[in-house]
């Protein structure tokens, strides 16, 4: 029996709709047979359970809106934008309809038409083409963390891409893992203020084509500099570059450039097999620590990441506990896909959720290996009135190695 | 209905929680049965028993149809409003009220979602045995108003067996409270059974009192596969007889098999599938997975697994839970059906189900998993649904299966997903037309005005406006 047909059909109720992004999608929303799995640890859903905030209503909405049986508003766009692209739908769908990277590209559509997207995202785009940054910080600043001894640009085949969050937000994650290269007599360099964005923000946020300047950009900074190997401490900048700019640009940099893609947890669990760092893991206290691993999304869920983390936490001399609700089946710290800059409160109130969720575990500290999780979920911390401290990675690892 | 009585209602639960926007009203007219839709012209999401007595009171006095919903995950319409007026989604009354480990009770609000609540209870080590596969989406409420049965039932039992007590709302708006607190209670007539798989037509559920069990100690979790169906059934029919009792007995024909362990990323060969379940003390477990293990080699299966791990075991349950949607991947349209058979008639049906498509004249596919414990089968047709032609052949296929399998095979034309719209046709060829009449008087005595959840079940006004499915009507 004949799959449902993409593209043509589809093409003559709305042909503006179905030639643009969600073009290569169109299918998918056919496949959708609405048995609602999705909906079970949608983090927007279960904050606001109202169908078309789950996945399975913001299907039928596109499907809708490409048959031509409703026409597009502000309420639709407002709902394709109340998502943090947690991706736990489209690990669960078992019809196989990749529903959040449709959700992206139905942003994409929007942005090119010109249609009502959240004001801070607006703002947010303004910031990273003026600064190249979201923030809207200075250039300059991005080199606040770099300690002395570092010197941007230097050649080398090794780049550490330290990406926004590390550099304006938690310096605390790029200066362990500048040390922790260091302590492992790697060489490496970065950027430094000629950083720039990585452009995962514009993608998750529909501004593909913003994006795709940016991936141009980067791709000819990292051809210049010749390296071999470039190192992200972000699991977003991980993804974007080793994901996005190949399937939504054409841009591969593995395959075209022959870089090797590492998120800072891979290269830290290979130092480690190597023999290059170890830790005993106390941090300045006897016994071993007891920790839990939150598995960030663009990691776990999107780039399948989820054991060399852990392992460098137990090579970090810790215990590890697992929550149930752990690897694929993580909840979303709250933060991503554009979501903590459009709906601030509800953002925080998430991650008080899976800050209680993993402190109902007898445990000393929750470790994360991405900056933005970490700032989220110390704001869910405090939201409950919390204590247990929340580490990246490099952080944690640094402590254990005695650097803290 | 009027802006001013919309007003009214919305003003019940507060704006945030009302909607008769045009996109909300789509999303409120589906549920996972394919092809049919009927748009609410208002969705109300109430967070309190009193907020629906409101509502009730409201929509009776003026006679507006309302139907409730949980998280839409029915299968025959049971949540679909045919006849327009209040979409009254539950799924925002979702808080725990209350556990009580000693007595092994919770009492629970209807939007709880069933997985959520055995993540709650596995914390404390219980938890509520009825498993439908839906389980990740489907709430308590959903369940209670449609008895849901799952893969757990051949041991535990459905929803049913482990309801305590509830809290309703009648269609007039007054607030009941049916069952006990404790485990026996045979004080007039059982209201809280009649309630239970009354598909939403006779009250609305507001807090439900759930009977929990102890987490086995241990479980085993083995799949065999088979060439054919009839290995398969015979294996299963021969470990029910054995004198075991497992958890769980399920079958999944070859095309199921197929998607579901596609879906799961799982490498097997093409066969018809058995999957087992024993829980229990540690020991015997062990002893009976081996002596099932036994009797499954004998037929010779092509494959086995025998889960080492509870990541393992779990793998394979829900490779088997996601058989539904997992045959979207093969055809564009899966309509699901639901019916039991004394066991022993198992092979026959099956046989029988398997020649449908003869005849029918349009390509029609046919993929069939279920509860074999239980003799519960879940034939699946498989079609285009957007082909007039196919559907008007899917529509003779269900006449049928019901009528020349099910009922002459003594059976029961819904086990678990409910009589909905989709089945209403075969009720009287079931139960004869006495008992029928006497399920429709039995709703007047709740609903007055037929205004709850009407056309749906055993309450009628019949036939219903059926559509979509090319129905008879």
């Amino acid at each position: 029996m004949a799959p449902a047909p993409e593209g043509d059909r589809w093409g003559a109720l709305m042909p503006d709709l179905a030639n643009g992004p969600l073009k290569g999608y169109l299918g998918d929303l056919e496949k959708c047979v609405r048995c609602g799995f999705c909906r079970e640890l949608c983090p927007v859903g279960d904050l606001y359970p109202w169908e078309a905030n789950f996945p399975r209503g913001k299907v039928q909405l596109l499907k809708a809106l490409a048959r031509g049986d409703l026409q597009i508003s502000d309420y639709i766009v407002e709902r394709i934008y109340f998502c943090t692209t947690c991706g736990y739908c489209l690990r669960r769908c078992p019809s196989g309809v990749r529903t959040n990277e449709a959700f992206e590209a139905a942003r994409a559509a929007f942005v090119e038409r010109g249609l009502a997207i959240p004001r801070e995202h607006s703002r947010v785009v303004e910031s990273v083409l003026r600064f190249g940054n979201p923030f809207g910080e200075a250039e300059v600043a991005r080199e606040r963390w770099m300690p002395p001894w570092l010197k941007a640009g230097r050649r080398s085949e090794v780049l550490y891409w330290a990406g926004c969050m590390a550099s304006y937000r938690l310096e605390e994650t790029a200066i362990s893992t500048a040390k922790i290269l260091r302590a492992a007599g790697l060489d490496f360099t970065t950027l430094g203020r000629a950083e720039g964005d990585c452009g995962s923000i514009l993608i998750r946020t529909g501004h593909w084509r913003e994006a795709e300047r940016l991936a141009e950009g980067n791709a000819r900074k990292f051809e210049e500099l010749g390296i071999k190997v470039l190192v992200t401490s972000c699991p977003g900048c991980f993804r974007t570059f080793a994901e996005d700019y190949r399937r939504l640009f054409g841009i591969d940099l593995k395959g075209d450039l022959g870089l090797e893609i590492l998120h800072s947890s891979q290269l830290f669990e290979r130092l480690m097999g190597e023999g290059r760092i170890s830790a005993s893991g106390s941090g300045g206290r006897s016994g071993a620590m007891r920790v839990t691993y939150h598995d960030p999304c663009h990691l776990g869920r999107h780039m399948g990441v989820y054991d060399p983390p852990r392992n460098v936490i137990r090579g970090a001399g810790a215990e590890l506990i697992e929550h149930s609700k752990s690897r694929w089946l993580a909840s979303c710290c709250g933060a991503g896909g554009g979501f903590r800059s459009a709906h601030g409160e509800l953002s925080v109130k998430q991650a008080a959720r899976r800050a209680a969720q993993l402190s109902g575990l007898a445990i000393d500290a929750i470790v994360t290996a991405c900056p933005f999780c970490v700032v989220n979920l110390r704001k869910g911390v405090e939201a409950i009135g919390g204590s247990t401290p929340v580490y990246d990675l490099p952080s944690f690892l640094d402590r254990a190695m005695g650097g803290i | 209905m009027n802006e001013r009585l919309i007003a009214e209602l919305e003003a019940i639960v507060g704006s945030e929680n009302a909607s008769t926007r045009a996109e909300d009203l789509l999303c409120g007219s589906y549920e996972a049965v394919p092809l049919m839709e009927y748009k609410p012209d208002l969705i109300l999401a109430p967070r309190t028993a009193e907020q629906v007595s409101r509502i009730l009171l409201l929509a009776n006095r003026h006679r507006i149809p309302v139907t409730p919903r949980g998280a839409g995950t029915s299968l025959a319409g049971n949540s679909l409003p045919v006849a327009g007026g209040i979409c009254l989604d539950m799924s925002s009354m979702k808080a725990v009220l209350g556990f009580d480990g000693a007595n092994q009770s919770i009492a629970v609000e209807p939007g709880v979602v069933c997985d959520t609540l055995n993540d709650y209870l596995a914390g404390r080590g219980f938890f509520f045995p009825p498993d439908p596969a839906s389980s990740p989406a489907a709430t308590i409420g959903g369940m209670v108003a449609n008895n849901s049965g799952g893969n757990r039932a051949l041991k535990y039992g459905v929803t049913r067996d482990h309801v305590l007590w509830l809290e309703a709302v009648l269609p007039t708006g007054e607030i009941i409270r049916t069952g006990s607190n404790t485990l026996k209670s045979v004080s007039g007539y059982d209201l809280t059974r009649l309630l239970i798989g009354s598909e939403g037509t006779l009250a609305v559920i507001t807090k439900v009192g759930l009977k929990v069990m102890p987490l086995p100690e241990a479980r085993a979790v083995s799949l065999y596969i088979f060439e054919g169906v009839e290995e398969a059934v015979r294996t299963a029919v021969e470990i029910k007889s054995s004198g075991i009792l497992p958890s769980m007995l399920e079958f999944m024909d070859e095309p199921s098999t197929r998607a579901s362990f596609e879906y799961a990323k799982m490498d097997c060969p093409e066969g018809c599938a058995v999957l087992v379940e024993c829980d229990g003390r540690s020991g015997a477990v062990e002893r009976e997975a081996e002596l099932i293990h036994r009797i499954a080699m004998g037929r010779r299966p092509k494959f086995f697994e025998r889960a080492s791990s509870p990541e393992e075991a779990e793998r394979l349950i829900s490779a088997r839970k996601a058989a539904l949607p997992a045959l979207s991947r093969i055809a564009p349209t899966i309509f699901m059906e639901d019916f039991t058979v004394p066991v022993a008639k198992i092979p026959e049906a099956c046989a029988r189900i398997a020649s449908i498509p003869d005849g029918l004249g349009a390509p029609i596919g046919i993929s069939t998993f279920g509860h074999i414990g239980e003799g519960n089968l879940h034939p699946n047709f498989l079609f285009d649904g957007r082909d007039p032609e196919q559907r008007r052949a899917f529509r003779k296929a269900l006449d049928i299966l019901y009528r020349d399998v099910v009922i002459p095979l003594g059976g029961s034309i819904t086990g678990e997903h409910g009589v909905g719209l989709s089945r209403g046709d075969y009720m009287e060829l079931e139960h004869g037309g006495k008992a029928v009449r006497l399920m429709r008087e039995l709703k007047r005595v709740f609903d007055p005005n037929m205004i709850l959840n009407p056309y749906k079940a055993k309450g009628g006004p019949w036939p219903p406006p059926l559509r979509g499915i090319g129905g008879a009507h």
